[in-house]
């Protein structure tokens, strides 16, 4: 069985099992959907035979009643835990590359102070290329003034550019997830050694690999343009003219769950990779902090830790940042604030004690 | 809640669709006499039966139609099988049923090695999705009341079951491919 049949056999053993939850409601749309996918293949049928099967079982198990509910409820992850309060979203992550996964859940989310945002209104009338990168084993995610998200991975080297024509990003190196405002008057174009991807959805991923560029689409689509000449890019200096000038409709439309592999000949192929969307998103909870005090996030990760996080320094419960993180993770919150010079921060396993230096 | 107490119902009422037609169907599905090339064999037939059904009439009640050419297309094929065996295995011929109730009655033993299955399969779910169908599953749990119990959402304790459910079925399909 190859990668790719396993994961068709995944989805498909997700949609029976979903099916088996739908059709309790049971609209006659519903019905009529459920027959429609029955015929499409075999395999459908014999998921949802199994899957039936294995519903109906699942009430005679664990007769020894040997499983503790309660032990379970206490373990209960935090991350999974809703919050209605909070301006949250699930990560999408390609489950096809864990170690991004695992860069998302391990590494350290990145705060974004208030002297960035101060640095953008500063510079906000003349243009220059913005370069944000991350080192090895650090994971990063920045909100840009648009309020598109910029997910950088390990390693991985992004320069912006922001024009009232354009909104422009060089991957230089890595990887990247970008979460994209709609802004019909200014396109999102995403530059690689060996092509522009322009958004025309939301939500992409762009790997840029010694071997080419990789884009996989998550949410919506995305034009493609093999280029052997894509700007390149001096931190300071202007985009070159040819780049807010690409024709949109000469690029290849690669859409939700396809991902594209681009070469140095700059030949675009595009297959299907249905987990691209995969439900695993859910399963992921973050914290999304904008201009908050940092007596608002420490209560939002109390709510959520066993692990408690005190401010003792004086002032410093009304300073502002800005960032993303795991929710189950509040020691990536502790490394964060940690590289703010101006804060002392002392971890034990109990708590987390933030002071002022 | 109103709702949740229909959603059971549905529910109950979709199950015996299956429960109807489960002995011999899980007979044939878990049978381990059986290789995995008869399951394609069924599936395929079953497919090609329901191909022949007319969507009007499909719609009507899927999973009464699904589970009856289902558990049909088993009947036969296990019979089809024991007649094979008379030929080839004068031991096996003695261990024939009789009659054709014996083909779908019972079926206890498949029962138990599922569950058995399942049981061991369970133990390697994550947490939060074991924690899902024993209370949902094996104490009989409405959504609200799992909802409750978690401080998860409905939707969350749905979207963990249909997760689970896929899960296991993979799991056991590993067993199920073992030659």
């Amino acid at each position: 069985m190859t990668d790719y049949d396993a994961d068709l056999e995944k989805l498909v053993a997700r949609r029976a099992s979903r099916w088996i939850e739908e059709l309790q409601e049971g609209t006659p749309q519903e019905r009529s959907a459920f027959v429609a996918w029955l015929k499409e293949s075999p395999a459908n049928v014999r998921n949802f035979l199994l899957l039936s099967m294995i519903d109906q079982s699942l009430e005679d198990v664990d007769p020894e009643r040997s499983h503790d509910v309660d032990a379970l409820l206490a373990t209960l992850d935090p991350a999974v835990i809703e919050l209605p309060r909070l301006q949250t979203r699930p990560v999408i992550t390609k489950p096809r590359r864990p170690r991004w996964i695992v860069a998302l859940t391990a590494a350290a989310a990145c705060v974004i102070g208030g002297s960035a945002i101060a640095w953008y209104m500063r510079d906000h009338r003349e243009p220059a290329w913005r370069v944000f990168e991350t080192a090895t084993g650090e994971q990063r995610a920045f909100e840009l003034e648009d309020g598109s998200l910029l997910h950088l991975n390990t390693h991985s080297r992004a320069a912006i550019h922001f024009s009232a024509n354009g909104r422009d990003v060089r991957l230089l190196e890595g990887e990247a997830l970008f979460r994209v405002q709609h802004d019909a008057g200014r396109p999102f174009r995403v530059y690689t050694q060996e092509a522009v991807i322009q958004a025309i959805g939301t939500q992409f991923n762009v790997y840029e690999r010694p071997q080419g560029t990789s884009v996989a689409v998550i949410e919506g689509r995305v034009d493609i343009e093999p280029t052997a000449a894509a700007p390149r890019v001096i931190a300071g200096a202007r985009p070159s003219s040819s780049s807010a000038n690409l024709p949109a409709s000469r690029g290849r439309i690669v859409r939700s769950s396809e991902e594209a592999e681009i070469s140095h000949q700059g030949e675009v192929s595009v297959h299907a990779d249905p987990d691209v969307a995969n439900a695993v998103a859910w399963q992921k909870r973050r914290l999304v902090f904008r201009q908050q005090t940092l007596e608002f996030i420490a209560a939002q990760f109390n709510r959520y830790s066993r692990k408690q996080i005190r401010i003792e320094g004086a002032g410093i419960a009304n300073r502002v940042y800005t960032g993303v993180f795991d929710a189950d993770d509040v020691d990536s919150f502790a490394q964060a604030l940690a590289s703010d010079p101006r804060l002392g921060v002392e971890e034990s396993a109990q708590s987390i004690v933030i002071t002022s230096r | 809640m109103l709702s949740d107490r229909l959603n059971l119902h549905a529910a109950r009422l979709a199950q015996s669709a299956f429960s109807e037609h489960s002995a011999v169907l899980r007979r044939f599905l878990t049978s381990r006499v059986g290789n995995i090339n008869d399951i394609d064999d069924l599936v395929q037939e079953v497919f090609t039966r329901l191909l022949r059904v007319r969507d009007t009439e499909l719609v009507r009640d899927p999973l009464a139609y699904l589970f009856g050419i289902a558990a049909n297309v088993a009947r036969e094929f296990l019979q089809r099988r024991y007649q094979d065996s008379v030929i080839f295995d004068s031991e096996v011929a003695d261990r024939t049923p009789a009659d054709h109730e014996r083909l779908t009655e019972g079926g206890v033993a498949e029962r138990v090695e599922l569950r058995d299955q399942l049981n061991r399969a369970l133990i390697k779910l994550p947490p939060t999705h074991r924690l899902v169908i024993l209370l949902v599953k094996r104490d009989g749990l409405s959504y609200a009341e799992a909802s409750h119990t978690t401080g998860l959402s409905v939707h969350t304790i749905e979207k963990y079951l249909v997760e689970a459910r896929a899960l296991l079925r993979l799991m056991l399909a590993g067993k199920e491919r073992r030659p």
